[in-house]
């Protein structure tokens, strides 16, 4: 019992942190992908405008 | 005259639909607002949590009613949250059912995560300082102060295990109360539903990120106190874990915590229930067919 309480420990500790932080990885570089298209989106039509 | 008027609580099914909806509007918020909303977030909070350390401290009550008594007035910050509106990191986690549900990019929510957590860091360190220079914790013969110190010195001594399932739990709870708060229609509704969840989780001993920046900070300027500390009975060495380092390993565990049991236990398993494709397609359906089998509506009256 006290074995498979001790697997379940080390799966919950290694998982959780795993899935979370692999979602925050993925998410921080989307919005830096986002915010670099937003930017280059932006400059093209500023040059637009000014031409 | 229309008789759509009702005293009902909103059905989960609509509290769903809410959700994704007000998820959405959060995320696309100008980050300034979305910034001030935080900072005063993380003050609510911190309010909630000083209340909490003065309520207990010394109270003469028994181990489960000084629980009791503690998570009832820690209530403060999360009615201040929801009544008073402001954005927290922890029932933003809930935001999660707007991005499966396609309403919002995986950008938008962490640009809502990163600015809001970083607003509610702000507004709980400036409310440590402030509460700090009201002397508050030399009330009861230093004793405010010693309470203070041990909750911040048994939060930095738990295991990242410990403080990680702690973390789950406590923001199932929070995310059920702002789930719940959805429900409501009044303001004493949304207290209401507020209470017992998070009397729960205080009470329970359960890890909270954003209560952390206040506990946690709070512990590490009363550490340099050595009135406190003398009262509080420790030698240097049982305070060595709490430390700027302490607090920065509580904070990942606790908040890696938090994302799983607000995002993923409450959030995922709502927008499963209610709001996957499936669902949603017989839901139309079944409106569009009720739509057309409701009988024509007749003028009244004169």
């Amino acid at each position: 019992m006290s074995s498979l309480l001790s697997i379940l420990d080390l799966g919950i500790t290694i998982l959780v942190p795993a899935v979370v932080w692999t979602l925050l990885a993925v998410g921080v570089y989307r919005l830096f992908r986002e915010s670099i298209q937003e930017s280059g989106a932006r400059r093209q039509v500023a040059g637009r405008i000014r031409s | 005259m229309s008789n759509n008027f009702t005293l009902d609580a909103h059905p989960p099914l609509e509290m769903a639909e809410r959700m994704e909806h007000i998820g959405f509007k959060k995320a696309t918020m100008d980050p300034w607002s979305m910034f001030a909303l935080a900072v005063l977030a993380g003050s609510f909070i911190g309010l909630g949590a000083e209340f909490f350390t003065l309520v207990i401290t010394d109270s003469g009550l028994s181990f489960g009613m000084n629980k009791l008594v503690g998570g009832l007035v820690f209530c403060l910050g999360l009615v201040l949250v929801v009544v008073a509106g402001a954005e927290l990191f922890t029932g933003n986690n809930l935001i999660v059912m707007a991005w499966v549900g396609g309403k919002l990019s995986l950008g938008q929510l962490m640009r809502n995560w990163i600015i809001v957590y970083a607003g509610n860091l702000v507004g709980s360190l400036a409310t440590v300082v402030f509460m700090y220079f009201t002397r508050q914790w030399m009330f009861s013969d230093y004793q405010v102060g010693v309470t203070a110190l041990n909750i911040a010195n048994a939060k930095v001594n738990l295991s990242f295990s410990e403080a990680l399932s702690r973390g789950i739990l406590c923001n199932a709870l929070v995310c059920l109360a702002v789930w719940l708060t959805l429900s409501g229609r009044s303001v004493s509704d949304k207290i209401l539903a507020i209470l017992f969840p998070i009397t729960a989780f205080v009470a329970s001993g359960f890890e909270h990120s954003v209560a952390n920046m206040y506990f946690i900070p709070m512990g590490l300027l009363l550490k340099a106190e050595p009135q406190v500390v003398a009262t509080a009975g420790y030698v240097a060495a049982d305070l060595r874990q709490l430390s700027v380092q302490g607090f920065t390993d509580n904070l990942v565990a606790v908040t890696t915590g938090n994302i799983f049991g607000g995002g993923f236990l409450v959030a995922l398993v709502y927008w499963f229930i209610y709001r996957r494709p499936k669902v949603r397609a017989a839901e139309e359906r079944d409106g569009a067919a009720s739509r057309a089998n409701a009988p024509q509506a007749t003028q009244t009256g004169p």
